[in-house]
């Protein structure tokens, strides 16, 4: 499966972007670089999530504004800047859903369900798209999350690991494990049918 | 039941249209809207207030009973940064340092409230200049204040249960100083608790791990009593209360003169009144050549006939009695008399309406800035009479101590130690995590609504120990668990830093998985409350 390379960062570049929050903490005008960095890749991170683009560029701006309030607090890990502005946009958007403000919504391509059939070993026909989808409804959010960052959004399980604060090989074993409850549920609706 | 709402191959946004959105602008704004300015932040003063007393106690205590040394001042910081290891887990609230200036080419000996004492040998601190040194010290007696200023407490896979706790910097201008390996710093450190089974560790911020460091226990009598000093402290406070009640009194006379300009008395009309042209000779009212060709406006402060603007009158009269102008119309059958007065109209309107304008602009932006000052003075009265309270509380319990003094020494534990590094030195016990929940929870401000938390820390009253799962620390929030036979308060920080608590804490709390948390409020984001809250309450007692 292809990953999205947009987060993996070189080390020149991570320090390049170090000096620019190191700039930022001291005078937050300094925070443009940052957020013309990254900007497009958290409002598609929040779009994906949401059926409204108005709505993903406020909560967007709202994420960056939230950064630079507690960029003091900011902390190198040793992981790109991104990883802690998606726990921000994680946690706005989460919010603006329990503010009925956004709907949770899930934006896929015909092409993933196409690889999640590949991957819970079914036949990637009509009937069982539809049927992934209904399936996908029936999984908690933490699942659909990981299926969403792996399957529609191509994340490496590095990038998910950073993002959702646990370990790189936690998120394979939480995807795998996530993909099983799919499977499963994907069985029993084949079963009552 | 559907949750989701599920797009299939939605149309893809273009990068060009997602940057041409970018307004960093925006923002900035918004990030400067949202910023509370420090002053303005509830903690300010309580904290100030606070430090003040303990740093009065400090010197005060210092030059009455230590008369061959001498503290040069003392001044207090501003909320401690952050370090790599020692985060304070609630955005606003940490427990402040101390700061004494104290002169290094002498032997000084610090005194603290608690009764701890720091021996500066001549020539122990390492400095550039040899002339002055700040040492920034703030000492956590309770689980609450070790909390709030965010120290690890966990070793290994255990929590520690501490007996007493002191943290220590050496700074020359700003800069981090270093002390002598063969002149060490002396700490003889008040202990809370009988140090039988406890050890002593020094906390290496490198690798964010305690390590067993050398020290004695004994016992002395506690000979802090600060009582015959607490007077000037009270002097102080009580002075601070009357300098705020007559900012906040200058503030009220401030606004009662600001006064919403008037168009009146600015000569422009007053939108919706009647108005109309009146030829009238400047011979006659030479006060009203600057109005010459201009309009004039019903000014009748009862209910008149409204039509006279519509009949026809052979002559219209301008008349002044006292300071007030009236126009008098005529005709055959009938005459009408009303109170008016001269406004300004066209280019000279236009320019005065300018100027009005900026008068009214001038007036709301000072109505605003004294509400900011008055909110100001106010959350300042709250806070210094809250402090002034707990100064009389403290004077109490130092009456007591003094009382119980005459008749019988009070002796407390000390740990004796040297240090040749700042830090924070602990005494402590390891106390073991208990067993984790066997099934995985999740977290809630409300019921069914999941909420992303990313710390957690369970206070053990029992155990005296505060378990941290999560971030920094060496349990994950999956390993949660409890002690179910002590009294336990559970405290949870979310991403966003929004606070949750549950008390009388057990897994009978847990049901369908889920911790439903009560919200903490931003108001209660204080010392007092979590003291409260983990049943610590000292300042009550």
């Amino acid at each position: 499966m292809s990953i999205n390379p947009l987060y993996h960062k070189s080390t020149n570049r991570l320090e390049e972007e170090l000096e620019w929050i190191s700039r930022a903490k001291k005078d937050p005008s300094h925070f443009g670089p940052v957020y013309k960095e990254y900007h497009e890749q958290i409002f598609r991170y929040i779009y994906q999530r949401l059926g409204d683009e108005e709505t993903a560029f406020d909560i967007t701006s709202q994420v960056f504004m939230k950064a630079l309030n507690s960029l003091h607090k900011y902390e190198y890990k040793g992981v790109p800047f991104s990883s802690w502005l998606y726990r921000i946009a994680k946690s706005e958007v989460y919010q603006a859903f329990r503010d009925k403000k956004a709907e949770r919504t899930v934006n896929l391509e015909t092409i993933h369900l196409f690889d999640i059939a590949e991957e819970i070993e079914e036949d990637s026909n009509e009937k069982n798209k539809a049927a992934i989808l209904k399936c996908l409804n029936s999984l908690k959010e933490g699942d659909v999350e990981l299926i969403e960052m792996r399957f529609f959004e191509k994340r490496s399980y590095k990038e998910m690991g950073e993002i959702l604060d646990i370990k790189e090989n936690n998120a394979k074993v939480k995807t795998f494990r996530a993909l099983d409850k799919l499977k499963q549920v994907f069985a029993n609706k084949q079963d009552r049918v | 039941m559907k949750r989701l709402k599920i797009n299939v191959d939605r149309p893809k946004i273009k990068t060009e249209d997602i940057v041409s959105k970018q307004d960093f602008g925006k923002v900035l704004n918004g990030y400067n809207k949202m910023k509370t300015p420090i002053f303005k932040k509830p903690w300010f003063y309580g904290v100030i207030g606070v430090a003040t007393v303990a740093v009065l106690l400090t010197v005060n205590s210092k030059t009455t009973e230590e008369n061959d040394t001498k503290i040069t001042s003392t001044e207090i910081i501003q909320l401690p940064e952050d370090t790599k290891c020692i985060h304070a887990p609630v955005a606003n609230l940490d427990v402040d340092f101390t700061t004494i200036s104290i002169d290094p080419s002498k032997d000084q000996t610090i005194k603290l409230p608690s009764g701890t004492t720091i021996l500066v040998p001549e020539g122990s601190l390492m400095t550039e200049s040899n002339t002055e040194v700040k040492l920034k010290i703030r000492e956590f007696e309770s689980k609450s204040t070790s909390f709030i200023a965010g120290i690890p407490m966990d070793y290994k896979n255990d929590a520690f249960e501490s007996a007493g706790m002191i943290e220590v910097r050496g700074f020359e201008k700003e800069k981090e100083i270093t002390i002598s390996k063969t002149k060490p710093v002396q700490v003889k450190m008040v202990l809370t608790k009988n140090p039988e089974n406890f050890l002593f560790w020094k906390l290496n911020e490198e690798t964010k791990e305690w390590g067993s460091y050398p020290s004695n226990f004994n016992t002395s009598p506690l000979t802090n009593s600060p009582s015959k000093d607490l007077k000037s402290v009270k002097n102080k406070l009580v002075a601070e209360i009357n300098k705020n009640e007559v900012t906040l009194s200058v503030i009220d006379q401030k606004s009662k003169n600001n006064t919403e300009p008037d168009r009146i008395q600015h000569n422009l009309p007053i939108k919706g009144s009647q108005r109309f042209d009146l030829e009238f000779d400047t011979k006659e009212f030479p006060e009203l050549s600057k109005f010459k060709g201009m309009e004039f406006e019903v000014a009748s402060k009862t209910e008149y006939d409204k039509s006279f603007t519509k009949k026809v009158w052979s002559s219209i009269d301008l008349e002044k009695e006292t300071a007030n102008y009236y126009a008098i119309f005529s005709s055959k059958k009938e005459k009408f008399k009303i109170e008016v007065r001269p406004v300004l109209s066209g280019s000279k309107k236009e320019t005065a309406e300018i100027e009005f304008q900026k008068l009214v602009n001038d007036f709301h932006s000072k109505k605003n800035q004294l509400n900011e000052e008055a909110k100001i003075a106010q959350s300042k009265k709250t806070a210094l009479q809250s402090d002034y309270n707990q100064f009389l509380k403290e004077i109490a319990k130092n009456r007591s101590i003094t009382t119980t003094n005459n008749q019988e020494s009070k002796n407390v534990s000390i740990a004796n130690f040297v240090i040749s590094e700042f830090g924070v030195y602990n005494c402590d016990k390891p106390i073991n995590y208990p067993a984790p929940f066997k099934e995985e929870v999740h977290f809630s401000f409300s019921k069914n609504n999941p909420t992303d938390i990313v710390s957690v820390f369970i206070f053990d009253e029992l155990k005296d120990a505060r378990f941290t799962f999560g971030i920094n620390s060496n349990h994950n929030i999956s390993q949660l668990g409890v002690n179910e036979k002590s009294e336990n308060t559970l405290l949870a920080v979310d991403r966003n830093g929004k606070l949750g608590y549950v008390r009388h804490f057990n897994s009978s709390k847990i049901r369908n998985s889920e911790i439903v948390l009560a919200y903490l409020d931003k108001k209660d984001e204080n010392l007092s409350f979590i003291q409260k809250l983990i049943n610590e309450n000292t300042i009550e007692n």
